[in-house]
């Protein structure tokens, strides 16, 4: 499949590296410029897999590369400014004997030796965490909602027996879901729920914490990169405030990185190039509401739209102007537990609305952009059940692709008649999550629930399903790039997911840093293409380079 | 359809109604499990299942459900509430070079939790 509307540019943000390398070259410093070196332990030997990351002290910036079969590493020419640099790994049950810092440009290579590590328990994703527990698919299920705010190992670590626990959970209902560890934010009404499931999940916790004692379950891991994983090359950008929370990164004309914050009312703009951060603050429209945005989407003219979570209503930045216009909802439709989680104004153009969703009423809303009136469309009404409009994708006639997050399909609303279609996804409870269509009109999206990443046809009004490879994966988002590979991102296992439809192939990057994915963002004008994603937990926004162009 | 297909076929969905059961951390109004679902087989004159047809339910608001037949003639649509009325949905079923004959209902009986409504769409060549 091609995404042609996005191949205009020949640009690449590697050619100034090039061109810096180029003049090192010339003046003599050579080959030996850049940091390499060897990854080995007392238990293994030399260690593939091993990633290496290094960091200017002071700097925002830190570049890491994966150790080969050999153990050894090598950081591109380039990569690193000339200075002293702190050097950070991870592989899973290991660390670093000491403290490293080593000069760049060094000269001879550097050995990092590992040793077991102390706390195991503190290096595990919540995919190990997953496949660590004893206990049922159906007793695990319900932790994939605590994970939009934490890690498993502050739960299992706790004494909590089962009454204790339930009080836990149920003061967990009074927090949003654009909550963070590093900024907690209360709803105006809890959330609904059933006192006996939320009893039935703290009575499982019980068992697999530390009220009865040390974990009695062996802490499982899951396997280093290998080969085809190991050849990367990622660059992590801090942000400037711990709390900053980037959802949805995307990259525009000119290479910046756009951002959505999940927990504040800001815009967010990073020069990759320079590590310069800028920030747009928006107006606060719902005073006591929780704050931030959750979907940021550009729309033709390359204005970008935020959705504006409990605070409600759309947000529109003009780029040029450098200011905001706000779509509020009317007090009618507004009510405590209002929540606008995503936008899609992509095809505003064609018809002058943008597409929109109200969570406490499992619907859908069009804003008429000139009137700032805003429609409400109910597919789910009469019908009951779990039911969610979440991923929103409109065709190039603005008729609107939805995904029901809370249950099982994807949906579609006729932007003429307003009519909807919904067609149930193959695999049952498969929640789909965050979607893009490619250049064929076809639809692409996360089944969240179901492990799997799924294309839907319109033309054929068929599904097509894949498994991630790794259990417990929950893929939150999918993007399929020029090559027509896809690449998804794990919100449990620090895993960026690179797959080939067509041949089936597929390469699983780790990432430095625990880091909860959301929506994931691929640039095509680069060779090999470029991934970017945000940290939504990590304040940090994170560009991953494979080394091969294509799977195959 | 013989006896022993159309009980694989019954396990088949006990299987999947419990694949739903559970969910979220119990933040939503029911459980998914309790509602009214729907399911049923495309068959041809000789009552052969087809797969791969298309079915479309369509609801008293306009709204539709567009599912296709498994390998077995199968479909299903996700769960409803359990206080909705099966009577408000029309099943209708399509497939390139058939046409429907008509559509088979099972009596819906009261009960709590609501029974699957089984709706079988009968198709001939032509």
């Amino acid at each position: 499949m091609q995404d042609g509307a996005r191949l205009k540019f020949s640009w690449h943000p590697l050619a100034s590296l090039f061109r810096f390398t180029l003049l090192l070259l010339v003046c003599g410093t050579g080959a030996a410029a850049e940091l390499r070196g060897h990854v080995s332990s007392r238990e293994e030997g030399a260690m593939e897999g091993v990633l290496v990351s290094a960091r200017p002290s002071g700097s925002p910036i830190t570049v890491t590369v994966v150790s080969d079969a050999k153990g050894g590493f090598r950081f591109p020419e380039g990569s690193l400014p000339p200075g002293r640099h702190e050097l950070s790994i991870r592989a899973v049950g290991y660390e670093l004997e000491k403290p490293i810092t080593v000069s760049q440009p060094e000269p001879t290579p550097v050995h990092l030796a590992l040793r077991k590590a102390k706390d195991l328990a503190a290096q595990l994703t919540n995919t190990e965490w997953f496949i660590s527990m004893p206990g049922t698919t159906e007793q695990k299920r319900p932790l994939i909602e605590c994970m939009s705010c934490h890690t498993f190992e502050r739960v299992l670590r706790t004494k909590y027996g089962a009454e204790p626990m339930f009080e836990v959970l149920k003061r967990m209902t009074t927090y949003a879901n654009n909550s963070t560890l590093q900024k907690v934010q209360v709803r105006k009404v809890e959330r609904k729920y059933e006192e006996q499931n939320l009893r039935r999940l703290a009575a499982y916790l019980a068992t697999v914490n530390q009220s009865g004692g040390a974990w009695a379950y062996p802490l499982k891991t899951l396997p280093r990169p290998t080969g085809r994983a190991t050849r990367v090359l990622i660059t992590e950008y801090d942000m400037p405030r711990k709390t900053i929370a980037p959802h949805d990164v995307q990259i525009d004309a000119d290479g910046m990185a756009w951002y959505s914050n999940f927990v504040e009312n800001y815009l967010g703009r990073l020069d990759p190039k320079t590590g310069a951060h800028e920030e747009f603050a928006w107006p606060v429209i719902k005073p006591g509401a929780p704050a931030g945005a959750l979907a940021l989407s550009n729309d033709r003219d390359g204005n970008y739209w935020l959705a504006g979570m409990f605070q409600t209503g759309l947000v529109k930045f003009d780029v040029r102007k450098k200011a905001f216009e706000v779509f509020r909802l009317p007090a009618e439709m507004n009510n405590d537990a209002s929540q606008q989680s995503m936008v899609m104004p992509r095809e505003w153009h064609v018809d002058g609305k943008v597409w929109t969703n109200e969570v406490s009423k499992q619907a859908l809303m069009r804003l008429d952009v000139k009137s700032g009136k805003y429609e409400l469309f109910e597919p789910f009404k009469a019908m009951g059940g779990n039911h969610s409009p979440y991923g929103l994708v409109a065709d190039a006639a603005n008729n609107l692709f939805f995904m029901d997050f809370g249950g099982e399909a994807i949906g579609r609303i006729d932007a003429k008649t307003g009519k909807a279609v919904i067609y149930p996804t193959p695999t049952p409870r498969s929640r789909p999550r965050r979607t893009m269509m490619d250049g064929q009109g076809r639809v692409w999206f996360a089944e969240f629930a179901a492990n799997k990443v799924a294309m839907f046809d319109p033309a054929k009004e068929s599904f097509r399903e894949w498994d991630a490879p790794t259990p417990h994966t929950y893929p939150y988002d999918v993007f399929v790039d020029r090559n027509g590979e896809l690449w998804s991102g794990s919100m449990s296992s620090d895993r960026i997911l690179r797959f080939d439809p067509a041949s089936g192939k597929s390469v699983e990057y780790l990432l430095p840093r625990q880091t909860n994915v959301r929506r994931v963002f691929v640039d095509n004008r680069t060779r090999p293409v470029t991934f970017w994603v945000g940290s939504n937990h990590g304040a940090s926004i994170i560009r991953l380079t494979p080394l091969d162009e294509r799977l195959d | 359809m013989s006896t022993t297909l159309r009980l694989a076929a019954a396990m088949l969905l006990t299987v999947s109604a419990q694949a739903m059961a559970g969910g979220d951390m119990g933040m939503h109004d029911e459980d998914p499990d309790e509602g009214v679902v729907f399911f049923g087989f495309v068959k041809d004159a000789r009552g052969a299942p087809i797969a791969g047809a298309k079915v479309t339910a369509t609801m008293k608001s306009g709204n539709t459900f567009i599912v296709q037949t498994s390998a077995t003639g199968q479909y299903r649509l996700p769960t409803f509430s359990k206080n909705f009325n099966p009577a408000e949905v029309v099943i209708a079923c399509a497939k390139e070079g058939y046409k429907q004959t008509r559509t088979i209902r099972r009596p819906i009986a009261k009960a709590n939790p609501p029974k699957p409504v089984e709706t079988e769409c009968r198709m001939e060549r032509g």
